[in-house]
């Protein structure tokens, strides 16, 4: 079993296994080697790790992605498929669903950050920039003039 | 800004508008949601134009006023990242210019990328052979990361003026450098007369492909190659021909030792066709995956030609698929000599039953088979095929053969008979095998089956986990829905048992069915998903 303290001081004994899916965990954990030690998480709250742990459980005995695999994964052709149980693991509020993406990158489960990066495209696919900035409540912190401009310079790819 | 997404690192969000980009079919072209993005703020505007990545996708579907400025635009954003360039010509019925624009388009976007080949990935071309030829003709150069190379070449349209076929080592580029790093390799070579001199040449230059799709018009033909023009594909794993009538003179000539998947689309068989073939399937240990097609589906059936040269039994130790579909008959003797060890699925179409009958008896690992309309009869006292794993089993036109086959324990069993009006199916043979089936069957298809209600509800009455069912063109009433319906109890308040009480899924289409028995059962059972099948008799 492998102890994780998060940076609110909650601790979470896991199986190896699971723990293990994080790459950042795993090369820890082969470093110390066999100790008791608790692994301290400073960038994951207890929620949030509570979520990926849970995600790891469930995928716990799937095969890790090899450097190979990875490397054969060229970004430019994934999709935005995701898998049944993952969608339903992934409905989460918006924020914690960033806090998921950050922890996924933090930890290095690369699985988890396809899965979160995946639900962010979806939710943007089809919305215009204004419904975009509704969704996250982003700022245009363009001037008129600026936009215009941008539009303009752009206007060959309109329409096509 | 929401504090979270202001947290967000540049290469996660970079990674989120990756997966955006679109990848619909028919229009890969993801320019106008990068701009559409970059419109959102600042900060994205800055990530989006300083990815050279998310430019390098250049898919350009051609007219005169716009795929200049994109091929400039994106090549100026892709930096010097490796690209992946599609370029699609409109027909000439869909173009909106002159006639000598369309010559000059070719030649004009080809001055544009003639000095990034270094940088092409990937490379499609969807075009006459005439803008293909003038494309590449001035943008050859030399291409070391080109992987992937794609020609697909529309046929000549007859409105057409300018030169209407071109020669296929003209629009091929000729330069050696060509194959170093191609591993797929597609080439839809229908609009252009194919020398298959040339067309080793290319393989040749080619020595690490691992793809090879290759697809001619249904009525050219290859031609005569010499039998010292060989070419060794040492890692080719998938091959795809399709389109000639004489695909045979390619294949002998190739030299294969990996291969894993064959494709084959063919009208005729010749004999030296079943010698290629024979030749792959004895070298070719790896051999998973076999599709032989008969693009056509009414072909009288042909003596084997004398000259059929098959030997010795042939044992594909890898096959896990095979798929004939109409083939010519001049392939069944090499097809009777065949034996699959390993093979998990067989579908056969139109086929001899004793060709049928060698593929499942030399198949014990089997899990599904699809047999349609495999004729002929076996001789008495053939020995029943015994299949401990087969799980699917999918007869059409050909349900004598359950005569010949015993599975333990299928969950799918699909029957279609040939209609009512046909000769009647004695029921005793899919009585016999649903008694037997252990665990029962999940999934059953009654299809165009002289079945009464009766015969049905024998059926029905011995599948207690029965999950999916589709009755359509038997001889069943409205006595059978009724028997589905949710049992009411009785006078003594005793519930009679529910008849297949896991039923998730139900198509019925019976003509001697009413609307109105369909409505009823529906309605009484609503956890089940039940579709008609037009026509049902409404009174």
């Amino acid at each position: 079993m492998v102890n994780l303290v998060t940076s609110d001081n909650e601790s979470f004994t896991v199986e190896k296994a699971v723990a293990s899916r994080s790459v950042l965990i795993k090369n820890m954990l082969e470093d110390v080697g066999e100790s008791d030690q608790p692994i301290p998480l400073p960038n994951v709250t207890a929620s949030v790790l509570k979520k990926v742990l849970e995600y790891c459980d469930h995928h716990k005995n799937e095969p890790m992605p090899t450097s190979e695999d990875l490397a054969a994964e060229d970004t430019r052709k994934r999709t935005t498929d995701i898998g049944e149980w993952d969608q339903k693991f992934i409905q989460v509020d918006q924020e914690m669903l960033f806090e998921i993406i950050l922890a996924a990158n933090y930890l290095d489960i690369k699985p988890l950050l396809d899965v979160g990066c995946k639900t962010v495209a979806n939710m943007i696919k089809g919305k215009t920039p204004e419904e975009i900035r509704k969704l996250f409540n982003i700022v245009n912190d363009f001037t008129p003039e600026e936009e215009a401009q941008i539009k303009k310079e752009n206007e060959w790819a309109e329409d096509r | 800004m929401t504090v979270v997404i202001k947290r967000i690192p540049t290469e996660i969000l970079t990674l989120i508008f990756h997966m955006y980009k679109s990848r619909d079919k028919g229009n890969e072209d993801s320019t106008q949601h990068l701009f559409r993005l970059s419109l959102v703020c600042r900060s994205w505007r800055e990530v989006i134009q300083g990815c050279p990545t998310l430019w390098s996708d250049i898919w350009l579907r051609v007219s005169p006023d716009k795929a200049e400025c994109q091929a400039t635009y994106q090549l100026g954003r892709a930096g010097d990242t490796l690209l992946y360039l599609t370029i699609l010509f409109p027909w000439h019925s869909e173009r909106k210019w002159t006639k000598e624009e369309s010559a000059a388009l070719p030649v004009r976007l080809a001055y544009i990328f003639c000095d990034t080949t270094s940088r092409w990935k990937s490379f499609r071309i969807w075009a006459q052979s005439y803008e293909t030829q003038l494309f590449l003709d001035n943008c050859a150069g030399y291409t070391p990361n080109l992987s992937n190379f794609n020609i697909k070449l529309r046929p000549p349209e007859i409105e057409s003026s300018l030169p209407l076929v071109a020669s296929f080592a003209g629009f091929f580029p000729t330069h050696s450098s060509l194959g170093a790093s191609v591993t797929k390799l597609y080439l839809n070579a229908s609009g252009t007369h194919l020398h298959p001199a040339d067309l080793i040449g290319v393989l040749l230059s080619c020595p690490n492909l691992v793809q090879f799709h290759l697809l001619g018009a249904p009525d050219t033909m290859m031609g005569d190659i010499s039998d010292t023009l060989t070419a060794s594909l040492p890692h080719l794993v998938n091959l795809g021909m399709a389109g000639f009538q004489d695909p045979e003179r390619l294949l002998g000539a190739l030299n294969l030792v990996a291969l894993q998947s064959l494709m084959i689309c063919m009208h005729r068989c010749s004999p030296a066709m079943q010698c290629a073939l024979q030749s792959i399937f004895q070298t070719c240990n790896s051999l998973t995956k076999v599709d032989i097609t008969n693009p056509t589906v009414d072909l009288p059936n042909e003596p084997p030609s004398p000259r059929c040269l098959v030997r010795g039994r042939t044992v594909l130790p890898s096959l896990k698929h095979f798929t004939s579909s109409h083939a010519d008959a001049t392939i069944f003797p090499l097809f009777r000599q065949l034996s699959f060890p390993e093979a998990q699925t067989i579908e056969i179409r139109a086929a001899p039953c004793d060709v049928a009958y060698n593929l499942l008896s030399s198949s014990p690992q089997l899990a599904s088979a699809l047999f349609f309309d495999v004729f002929g009869t076996l001789p008495q006292h053939t020995p029943i095929v015994y299949l401990p794993y087969l799980s699917s089993i999918d007869l059409v036109k050909c349900l004598g053969f359950l005569n010949h086959v015993d599975a333990p324990g299928p969950s799918k069993l699909s029957l279609t008979q040939a209609g009512r009006g046909c000769p009647s199916h004695h029921p005793t043979l899919v009585r016999g095998l649903i008694e037997r089936s252990d665990p029962p069957i999940r999934i059953l298809h009654l299809c165009l089956l002289d079945y009464t209600d009766e015969d049905i509800l024998w059926c029905l009455r011995r599948l207690p986990l029965l999950k999916e069912l589709m009755i359509r063109g038997t001889a069943m009433t409205d006595a059978t829905l009724c028997a589905l319906e949710m049992p009411r109890p009785s006078e003594q308040g005793v519930v009679p048992d529910l008849l297949l009480p896991l039923l998730e899924s139900a198509v019925i289409g019976n003509d001697l069915v009413t609307a109105q028995a369909f409505a009823a059962l529906a309605a009484s059972r609503k956890a089940v998903t039940w579709k008609p099948l037009f026509p049902l008799q409404s009174l």
